[in-house]
């Protein structure tokens, strides 16, 4: 019956009740919606990097990452695919040459990556074939390059065009080769696009004096959760010697970004907390006073002190908990149309585009989100609850009783 | 046998920084069956007295005793556990709660007992059947008369059986006949259940039924008279 008592004494005075279930409906929303925001765009910066370039797993012989150059390459790529593609995890790999060298048309130049791919499993490990805007997707013929629409902005040059390629060969002499721009690409972040250009594994290896080596490996998992268990399994299978990476090593400042924003979250929620804190202080304190003398009528009738305080406490627990959950009720149906059609942020197209994000963000509620407030929430209301029922069980049952 | 013994019992309010002797050495011992009544002006230290006798308020000296217990040594939630299961209130403004049904309101002090959902509708049915109140049960206070609801406060006063009953101007806030009706109701009750009955009034309608009249003015009892004999 203390429930039933709580809950009757929560609507006695229905417009109060409902004003501050509305704004811890509002705080929840303002927070869920955030953190929605927030979630998606992070997951879609890290999902757009991995799925331009990155991958899930790379291979590379070891020093790469620290020199990437022509002096730390994997001698035998072919002989690591075939290892890879015995494990059942792997969905597929890739080898790519890279190599950091100069694009110059006949009216400008850039510094850019020269990556040699494997036109075809490039496909199934990268969506650089699906980021192509105007042309086509090089293939292993020998001369086709494919750069972003913004490279080919500052160089000048169009579809068809001839440029010229120069690096570093492995020899120390400068290699170079002409290329017809095959295709332009854009993918959604734009300074990756900058300084990435593609042309055939073949060719760029024969440019930089290359047989059958290459720079990297490029894998992708099954289960991305797991990506760390893979790695670890990859390694082992190829005898620990070479370097193993998974995307969460290879990009570490957005993964801790993203790491760091699940500790950052609980600010939003103890600011949106403390704002709750105050309304649910002021609401129970008049709920409490204005029932001052009926709870001298609860303890003359033998009620606990515990019992009274446990009371007063429910009803704040019940108004925190009905203010959540219409909140998160509120915030599913808005996130439906987000999570499906994302969210149009266009205006802020540069910004967005140098973050990586691309102009549609798709928000996402996580689970702990939800869960989260639900606990986070009451436990607030308990807490600007504990004031006006420390004040009600002091008193004793007289001075309740005459209180005006 | 003795309920209530109250040993030199003083009680002193502060009033703008002025001491008011509210009761003033009291000395005053209740039977089981009586059907007593503290009389007096506005004043007079009746309510306070009740107050202290049913543990609602501490004498600043003396001592109150109920079944032989000294009440100055019960801790706060001991002091609960007797108004739970030793005495009944009646108050002069009714203090049903607002949001009960007259059945819940009935049932509420025997779910602060802890006892069973069906006992507990069994017997608050049972007793509002025998004050002729079994109409009103899922009625709110908003929905009943003042007299029917200063019926159901001392259905709920004595449902848990209680050594005692403290009526504080019961009748005040009710016409004569209602008010007449509900002293029926009590006097009933006191003689066929012999439930004892301490009241605060200066209604005469109450003074007149009252079986004993303590009659008091300062803080003090300035008469104590039996009005029918020997308690039953």
């Amino acid at each position: 019956m203390l429930l039933t008592l709580a809950w009757r004494n929560l609507w006695r005075n229905k417009r109060r009740s409902a004003i501050i279930i509305a704004s811890v409906a509002v705080g929840v929303i303002a927070l869920t919606l955030s953190d929605a925001l927030s979630l998606g765009m992070m997951h879609q910066m890290l999902n757009n990097r991995i799925g331009a370039h990155v991958g899930h797993i790379q291979i590379h012989a070891p020093g790469f990452r620290a020199n990437p150059s022509l002096t730390a390459l994997l001698t035998d790529p072919d002989a690591i695919q075939t290892e890879l593609a015995s494990i059942p995890a792997i969905r597929q790999s890739s080898k790519r040459i890279v190599q950091f060298g100069l694009l110059s048309s006949s009216r400008s130049s850039a510094g850019v990556n020269i990556v040699g791919i494997e036109p075809e499993r490039e496909r199934r490990v990268s969506h650089i074939a699906r980021s192509v805007v105007e042309g086509h997707y090089p293939d292993s013929s020998k001369g086709d390059i494919l750069i972003s629409r913004h490279l080919a902005r500052k160089l000048e040059v169009e579809l068809g065009d001839k440029v010229v390629a120069m690096a570093s060969a492995r020899d120390g002499t400068v290699g170079s080769e002409v290329f017809r721009v095959c295709g332009l690409f854009a993918t959604l972040d734009a300074e990756f696009d900058k300084f990435h250009v593609y042309a055939s594994l073949p060719t760029v290896g024969s440019m930089l004096g290359l047989t059958k080596e290459a720079s990297q490996i490029v894998a992708i998992v099954d289960e991305v959760d797991s990506v760390g268990a893979y790695r670890e399994a990859i390694q082992s299978q190829l005898g620990g010697v070479l370097d193993v990476a998974s995307y969460r090593d290879l990009l570490p400042m957005l993964v801790f970004q993203l790491d760091s924003y699940e500790q950052l979250i609980w600010i939003f929620y103890l600011i949106v907390g403390l704002a709750m804190f105050f309304g649910i202080v002021n609401t129970m304190l008049m709920a409490v006073f204005e029932r001052m003398h009926e709870f001298g009528v609860l303890m003359s009738l033998g009620m606990a002190r515990s019992r009274m305080f446990a009371l007063i406490l429910l009803e704040a627990i019940l108004l925190g908990l009905i203010g959540t959950l219409t909140g998160e009720l509120l915030s599913w149906l808005v996130s439906i149309p987000w999570e499906r059609y994302g969210l149009d942020l266009s205006v802020f197209s540069e910004a967005l585009g140098s973050l990586g994000v691309g102009n549609k963000i798709y928000p996402f509620i996580a689970a702990s989100t939800y869960l989260n407030s639900l606990i986070m929430v009451p436990a607030f209301a308990v807490l600007g609850a504990l004031y006006p029922a420390l004040k009600a069980i002091r008193l004793r049952p007289v001075e309740a009783l005459r209180y005006v | 046998m003795e309920i209530i013994r109250t040993v030199d019992v003083e009680r002193t309010y502060e009033d703008k920084g002025v001491p008011v002797h509210a009761v003033n050495g009291v000395n005053l011992i209740v039977e089981q069956g009586e059907f007593s009544v503290l009389a007096g002006a506005s004043g007079s230290g009746k309510t306070t007295l009740l107050n202290v006798i049913g543990a609602l308020d501490v004498p600043t000296r003396g001592e109150v005793f109920l079944h032989g217990e000294a009440l100055s040594q019960k801790a706060g939630n001991e002091l609960s556990a007797i108004r739970l299961t030793k005495i009944g209130f009646v108050f002069q403004a009714y203090n049903l709660i607002p949001v009960l049904s007259a059945l819940e309101n009935v049932s509420f002090p025997m779910v602060l007992q802890g006892v069973a959902a069906s006992e507990r509708r069994e017997r608050a049915m049972a007793i509002l059947d025998e004050l002729d109140l079994a109409g009103l049960a899922h009625k709110r206070p908003g929905a009943m008369s003042g007299g029917q609801q200063q019926r159901v406060a001392v259905a709920r006063a004595i449902v848990t059986n209680p050594a005692l009953v403290l009526a504080d101007e019961p009748t005040a806030n009710l016409d004569s006949v209602t008010g007449h009706k509900l002293l029926d109701m009590m006097l009933r009750l006191n003689e066929e259940k012999k439930i004892t009955f301490v009241f605060a009034s200066h209604d005469e309608k109450v003074i007149a039924r009252a079986k004993r009249l303590v009659t008091m003015r300062d803080g003090q009892i300035i008469n104590d008279e039996l009005r029918d004999g020997v308690f039953t």
